[in-house]
């Protein structure tokens, strides 16, 4: 291959590409930005505390200090519970000793119904949701732009081939010799 | 422009690799739910199934990955200890720094022999500790432990209904992390893997 049609090759690639991740960007925004229109927030620990004789309000039937029967979380989030009473606590995932902080942090976009010890019901329900990240953003920018580069690239030989005047120049001359 | 492309090539997968690192590689998280700072893990002296007593405070050195369980459970115990036999198979040799503890909720049924005869099915590496209602008690209080016998017309006999969380007991013998039953054991090993790393430097 020579070296002018290798350049040219490689000016088309950069050109490919840029083209591509153009696109993939105007595509993973406006997917980013209807998507995180109402959810879009920091991560978040939520901290709940279990005040000092938690087990003994609970056991004479008094109301206690309560959380939500149900919570929404985004990945990332953790939930911290401190744990105040005197004895341990469970809150679905997190078992609490006594004096102790108990902290879990939510990776998994999911859909809990747990038990928890300190709150009338003793069920609560927990979702997780997934978290639109930076990260994904970008991911979504790369997953459309590289093969879509590559694709255009490709394509862009098939349709306008780049030495196929040299080609055909070569081949009239070969004719009149 | 010699060989332009390639190294155009090269340098273009390597920024791409690089991206794709940073996204990937990221601080450990634990995968449990982490008791932060790590509390000292209740004390026990009970009845080991490889003879002798086996006493938790004796262990510090040592992780202790603790399940509360009986013999004659129909379905979580056998599940909880095959896992836990696929996380040691898993850890290779790091599993050495591990004690597999499987305490009874059922000591009227469960001996030293049964918890022997059971645990050997599954490894015979893993610890079964049994003893007097009493001592259990307390090591099931001081954890935290749910267990209600639940009279059914099965020819095993009652069922125990139990906790199902795994305890982790970190090598200085303080409580550092539970997990919930069905926790991926690809969860569990990561953590270990870490924890260990981690006391190994």
């Amino acid at each position: 291959m020579q070296t002018g049609v290798r350049k040219k090759l490689v000016i088309r690639f950069i050109i490919s590409l840029a083209i591509a991740f153009l696109f993939g960007f105007f595509i993973s925004e406006t997917s980013f930005q209807i998507l995180t229109r109402n959810t879009e927030r920091e991560v978040e620990d939520y901290q709940i505390i279990i005040p000092i004789g938690t087990a003994e309000r609970i056991e004479n039937g008094f109301p206690i200090p309560s959380i939500p029967d149900s919570m929404v979380f985004f990945e990332g989030d953790r939930i911290i519970v401190k744990n105040e009473d005197e004895i341990s606590h469970q809150l679905g995932p997190i078992w609490v000793p006594a004096g102790s902080t108990g902290t879990l942090a939510l990776e998994t976009p999911q859909t809990y119904s747990l038990a928890c010890t300190f709150q009338p019901t003793k069920i609560m329900g927990l979702e997780v949701r997934q978290r639109l990240t930076n990260d994904i953003r970008l991911q979504g920018i790369l997953a459309i732009g590289l093969p879509s580069g590559i694709l255009i690239w490709l394509f862009s030989i098939v349709i306008f081939p780049l030495d196929s005047k040299k080609r055909e120049e070569e081949g009239s001359w070969a004719k009149l010799d | 422009m010699k060989n332009s492309f390639f190294w155009f090539l090269i340098f273009a997968i390597a920024i791409v690799a690089v991206i794709f690192g940073y996204i990937i590689e990221k601080p450990h998280t634990f995968r449990g739910s982490v008791i932060d700072p790590a509390v000292k893990a209740p004390n026990f002296n009970l009845e080991s199934s490889q003879g002798g007593e086996y006493n938790l405070q004796n262990r510090t050195g040592k992780f202790v990955l603790i399940f509360f369980g009986y013999t004659f459970c129909p379905d979580v115990c056998p599940t909880t200890l095959f896992e836990m036999k696929e996380i040691k198979a898993r850890l290779k040799d790091k599993a050495e720094k591990i004690d597999f503890v499987f305490i009874t909720v059922d000591p009227e049924r469960d001996t030293q022999d049964q918890l022997s005869r059971y645990l050997d099915s599954f490894d015979q590496s893993f610890y079964g500790l049994t003893g007097s209602v009493e001592q259990l008690e307390a090591v099931w209080k001081e954890y935290g432990v749910y267990r209600e016998i639940q009279e059914t017309d099965s020819p095993i006999g009652y069922l125990v209904d139990h906790t199902t969380r795994q305890y982790l007991v970190n090598a200085q013998g303080e409580l550092e992390i539970t997990y919930l039953y069905e926790t991926p054991i690809d969860d569990i090993v990561a953590d270990l893997n870490y924890l260990i790393n981690k006391d190994n430097k």
